[in-house]
């Protein structure tokens, strides 16, 4: 049984246009003073203090005194089991488990004052706050029948259960419009309130058995199979059954003697599959209609209720579940006496039917419809190498590298034509995220600069580049090698390690300096002001040399006007120093039956260095936000932080 | 052996088939929200969503308001692409308000009882796919909004030479199937299930659809008009088609210039002008000019200046460091100064927006008579008409922008329908009567040439004349093979290519 009660305050807001500090600050001129800034937070009303034209950039004083954030979590969870023992070697076992968590938040979308909306009618203050309480309980119930029986050498273990999962939200919410009260965020004091209940409910039933077989404790094999039944699929796509097989040989033990630079070895197999509905939430077979909370009024002056189906996905109460299938084949070794470690592993990951909000076009009145989106394929290599190179008395080095190198490929959508393609998400301005046909998962997708047959750059009659006129490629937003390596030192019970991590083989398009651009910040758009203007190389659309020289502004700001991405799209790896350890063992100085049995002192610092990056002004893993659908869309988020502390540990 | 325990397994869990799924189907049932409401709720929410912004693009093309800022109001101030806001018209109207018509209609189309209300979603569906096929040309119609009904998701797109007969038809019919002996709709926000009304705004849009089509195909644009003024068009203010906009739906165009953009829009010198020379009294309606203003933030009313001699206009292609130079020019402090359309009166958050008047239905009429095409009244009584209205709508977007009947009555007899100027005449009062409501202005204009404007001098210009919109890029990105098809039946996707009924 576990209780926990949080309560965050002000996380920062980012993402976000409006209200956003750092996207306030990321997009101020250079020549603003900040201090002017927070002397002059507010206006002689109360009002937030305009300093820009574009009222968006909301002055961050203002939104640093006056937004705020509150979220309150109390949690509970836990379990009570028990077991029966049928006989020596076969037990029962039952299990009730429950996940319960209640949630408050409120919040001021926009303070009272805020210059970005228009103002309340006469007798408020324009603002909006939002206050919502959640509660979400989940709870899962099992049994177990499992035996286990040797016969000679042979060890028979086989298991059967099922398990019953049941998942309930719920939320009250209410948004309140203009205040009377300036800074008075309550329903009370609200001019336009907006309530809601929403009820989510989903269950989860699966039948699942297990058998395993070992021999001598060096062979096992193992198999098991399993049926899910979900309830957020229609009746006839709802059941779904998956087996997997693997096998392991601990092949070092087969020997009667072992070579001498071999202590450990054993190889493995497997073969699994799993089915899964995480992507489908419940209802999402049925189109819903609701009714706003604002009547309006009819020519007489009658209020009238207005109403609409809701939502801007076309619903699909045919969606199957979806199934991944993996086959995996590992190898571990341990070598010269524990000095050479090695464990590798090859996979394959063919995931079918994936479920993904697929974009359909505007005019069906819709924004996008789940669909089961064919087949995609991950493989690749996962490799842990641990040496110890120096060994002595006093002095020990451990080397060791993890990493992994990965490739996708889309195998088919709805046919497996060799560039068909779906949407999967959009850039908040341009640019979005595709899935096609034969290529890696996760394209970049965009315009580029207009390029004629030889590569040169096209620009208009006013010398402002132009856009290609279909949407191009950049790259998968998927990274292909991932890893790190750690080298530690301990000499004579001083440690010393060092990790270096890195990920290498994405393309990211980026968010802040598309906003760097588009507000002159970006380093690129320091070239021709002084000369009052570029002139762009390359041609124009008659083919001859542009001489056409384009106010600075305009040639950049094409990047929103005009949606091309390609001065933001950049490869996003990276390599960094990521964290430096330094610690002293003082075990050795306690007396021996003392109360404290062990006392370490550690220093650590992490994030300490960026040794390579390819994209300018972030940290390509500071992401605003992120999800399954926009991977690769950078957003302006927090800058990442160096950081150094401390750990003492005390063991009694 | 793991085969014959596996099948063991399998049938065990054969027996507990019929236990492990009972029940999701009643779970799976939203127990919060509904499955259907009233189909006049719907059309409730298609009116007021049919409110759109159109400031970059369509009132700076007729150069009526414009900023001479640029960013994410780049449009028709420097007559480039922005590809950010050329799409708003397409989303807005397709997902919005096609949409819900559609869904109106295929719920009420079996439903005798409820023949009004359907053939009120048709009248506002065609005034939809107007607006649409004015903005962009080709566009999908028979196809379109149908991504939940008939599960078409990447519609096939139509030439606005089959679409344009197309609307007319519906206009026509559904005008005339709207019966008094009906249900009457009240719960209709538009008219309150007034059905003489409904008809009257079928009928006026028909004449509209008719008189788009005057040059490209006067003989097809003569009998519709002749069928609308047949089956009566508005004639008085209180017919006027308009979505009321309160504190919590407010309008939009309003809603933006009081809040972010508000010191970003200016009217312009065409405009002032226009009305500064012929004394028109609209102009004390609809301009404020806040004197001394070197920024925003001084734009307060007690600077403000509502005097009809006090007011003068942003020139036209001017960018934020010209339009400083230009003010420098004409004696103010900045261009801060310039005259803007009032968002304390005219262009509050609670003002109405107009998407048919009495006003531009007489000056069609006005035209029509003077063409041939209709034989009843006289073409100078239904331009006087004409005008008489709109001065009088004036009063219906805030007290204080009322126009003294008095002003009204002295501007018209000092401005006739003169011989050799008639459609100049015309459609330059209509210019001024469609102000705020962009479309009409901008279909209008390309239609008839009138008024004459010079084309806008911005010398980063991307075209001499904007004629149209250019599609989504989300068009082009999903919905490729069909816009393809589009475009090269139409011509390329550019702001300067012309619609058919333009050409």
């Amino acid at each position: 049984m576990n209780y926990s009660n949080e309560l965050n305050q002000n996380p920062p807001n980012i993402a976000n246009q409006d209200n956003s500090i750092p996207t306030a600050l990321y997009a101020m001129a250079n020549s603003m003073p900040l201090d002017v800034l927070k002397a002059n937070s507010h206006d002689a009303s109360g009002n937030e203090y305009v300093y820009s034209r574009f009222k968006n950039r909301t002055n961050p004083y203002f939104t640093l005194a006056d937004q705020f954030n509150t979220i309150r979590r109390d949690r509970l969870f836990g379990n009570i089991s028990a077991k029966y023992d049928i006989t020596k070697w076969l037990f029962i076992q039952g299990r009730i488990g429950q996940d319960y968590w209640s949630r408050d938040q409120e919040y001021n979308n926009f303070p009272t004052g805020q210059a970005s909306l228009a103002p309340a009618p006469a007798g408020f203050v324009n603002g909006l706050f939002t206050q919502e309480s959640r509660r979400f309980r989940e709870t899962n119930a099992d049994f177990i029948l499992s035996g286990t029986k040797n016969f000679g050498d042979f060890g028979v273990n086989g298991t059967l259960g099922g398990n019953q999962m049941k998942r309930r939200s719920d939320l009250n919410s209410v948004q309140v419009t203009d205040f009377i009260v300036r800074n008075l965020y309550t329903v009370q004091n609200g001019r336009a309130k907006d309530p809601l209940y929403d009820l989510s409910e989903r269950a989860v039933n699966s039948v699942y058995g297990s058998a395993e077989v070992s021999y001598k404790d060096f062979l096992y094999l193992n198999g098991t199979v399993r049926n899910d039944w979900f309830s957020t699929l229609s009746a006839a796509n709802r059941s779904i059954m998956y087996p997997s097989v693997s096998a392991s040989y601990i092949f070092s033990q087969t020997f009667s003697t072992l070579p001498k630079w071999l202590s450990f070895g054993k190889v493995r197999a497997a073969y699994a599959q799993v089915g899964s509905d995480t992507d489908v939430p419940p209802y999402s077979n049925l189109l819903f209609y609701s009714v706003n909370a604002n009547l309006a009024a009819n020519p007489s002056g009658a209020l009238q209720p207005v109403g609409a189906s809701s939502g801007t996905t076309v619903p699909n109460p045919n969606l199957r579940p979806m199934s991944t299938a993996e086959t995996e084949l590992g190898l571990e070794m341990k070598m010269f006496d524990s000095r050479v470690n090695v464990d590798l592993s090859v996979y394959r990951k063919v995931t079918t039917d994936q479920i993904v909000q697929a974009q359909i076009s505007d005019a069906s009145g819709f924004v996008d419809t789940r669909i089961n989106s064919g087949q995609s394929e991950n493989k690749g290599v996962e490799l842990m190498v641990n040496l110890v190179p120096v060994r002595t008395k006093n002095f020990q080095w451990d080397f060791t590298f993890a990493g992994a190198y990965n490739i996708t490929k889309v195998l088919s959508l709805l046919t497996n034509k060799a560039g068909e393609r779906i949407t999967v998400g959009t850039h908040v301005f341009n640019g979005e995220l595709r899935q096609i046909v034969g290529q890696e998962m996760g394209q970049i997708a965009g315009f580029g600069y207009k390029r004629d047959a030889k590569g040169n750059q096209i620009f208009g009659t006013n010398g402002i580049p132009l856009a290609t006129s279909d949407m191009i490629t950049y790259g998968s937003a998927l990274p292909k090698w991932t890893g790190g390596f750690t080298n530690s030192f301990n000499y004579k019970g001083i440690m010393f390690s060092f990790l270096i991590d890195f990920k290498l083989g994405n393309m990211m398009l980026s968010g802040t300096n598309f906003n760097a651009y588009r507000e002159g910040l970006q380093m690129a758009t320091l070239q021709g002001r002084a000369e009052g203007g570029i002139i762009g190389v390359g041609v124009n659309e008659k083919g001859e040399t542009n001489t056409v020289k384009a106010v600075v502004q305009d040639y950049w700001s094409v990047v929103r006007s005009k949606g091309i991405i390609e001065p933001v799209v950049y490869n996003g790896g990276y390599w960094k120093l990521r964290q430096i350890t330094l610690g002293y063992d003082f075990t050795k100085y306690l007396p021996s039956k003392f109360l404290i049995k062990g006392i370490a002192l550690n220093l650590t610092a992490n994030n300490v260095l960026m040794l390579k990056k390819w994209v300018p002004n972030i940290d390509p893993e500071s992401f605003g936000y992120s999800s399954d659908n926009l991977i690769g869309m950078e957003s302006p988020g927090l800058p990442t932080t160096r950081s150094l502390g401390f750990n003492f540990n005390v063991k009694f | 052996m793991k085969k014959i325990f596996n099948f063991c397994l399998l049938a065990l869990f054969l027996t507990m088939v019929t236990s492990c799924e009972k029940g999701f189907d009643e779970l799976n049932k939203s127990k919060t929200s509904a499955t259907e409401i009233d189909p006049a709720f719907i059309l409730n929410n298609a009116v007021i969503n049919s409110s759109v912004v159109t400031l970059i693009y369509e009132i700076g093309v007729v150069q009526q308001i414009i900023s001479p800022n640029s960013g994410v109001l780049t449009g028709a101030n420097f007559n480039q692409d922005n590809r950010a806001t050329t799409d708003d018209n397409w989303q807005s109207y397709y997902r919005n308000v096609i949409r819900n018509t559609k869904d109106i209609i295929a719920r009420t189309k079996d439903d005798p009882t409820r023949s009004n209300l359907m053939n009120m979603a048709r009248i506002l569906q065609a005034y939809s796919f107007m607006i649409l096929t004015d903005s962009y040309g080709d566009i999908p119609y028979e196809e379109g909004g149908e991504g939940y009904s008939s599960q078409i998701f990447f519609p096939k797109y139509e030439t606005q030479q089959t679409i344009y007969p197309k609307i007319i038809k519906e206009l026509t019919e559904a005008s005339a199937a709207l019966s008094a002996s009906g249900r009457v709709e009240t719960a209709d926000i538009l008219y309150g299930g007034d059905v003489a009304k409904w008809k009257k705004f079928g009928y006026s849009l028909l004449l509209r659809a008719g008189m788009r089509l005057s040059k490209v195909d006067p003989t097809q644009a003569q009998t519709a008009v002749k069928a609308a003024v047949a089956g009566g068009v508005m004639t008085q203010n209180l017919e006027n088609a308009f979505v009321r906009h309160d504190n919590n739906y407010k309008n939009p165009i309003s809603n933006t210039l009081n809040s972010t953009e508000a010191a970003n829009y200016y009217l312009t010198k065409p405009f002032v002008d226009a009305l500064k020379t012929t004394n028109d009294p609209r102009l004390v309606s609809i301009a404020v000019r806040y004197k001394g203003a070197t920024s925003g933030t001084a734009q307060v009313p007690a600077a403000g200046s509502t005097l009809a001699a006090d007011q003068i206009g942003l020139p036209m292609g001017k960018d934020n460091i010209t339009a400083g130079t230009a003010a420098t020019a004409d004696g103010l402090a900045s261009f801060y100064e310039y005259s803007q359309v009032d968002r304390t009166r005219m262009a509050k958050l609670t003002a109405p927006m107009f998407m048919v008047t009495a006003s531009q239905t007489d000056l069609l009429l006005a035209e029509a008579r003077f063409r041939g095409w209709i034989t009843d009244g006289t073409a100078a009584q239904y331009f006087a008409d004409g005008i008489k209205a709109n001065m009088d709508q004036m009063a219906n977007f805030d007290t204080k922008t009322a126009v003294l009947p008095a002003d009204r009555d002295v501007y018209i007899a000092a401005n006739p329908l003169k011989a050799g100027t008639e459609l100049d005449q015309i459609n330059t009062q209509y210019w001024i009567s469609s102000f705020l409501n962009g479309q009409e202005a901008f279909a209008n204009f390309r239609r008839s040439g009138f008024p004459a404007l010079a084309p806008n001098p911005f010398p980063g210009k991307e075209v001499a004349w904007i004629n149209r919109l250019t599609y989504p890029n989300s068009e082009i990105s999903v919905n490729t093979a069909n816009l393809n098809a589009a475009i090269s039946v139409q011509g390329p996707d550019k702001l300067d290519t012309k619609i058919w009924w333009n050409k």
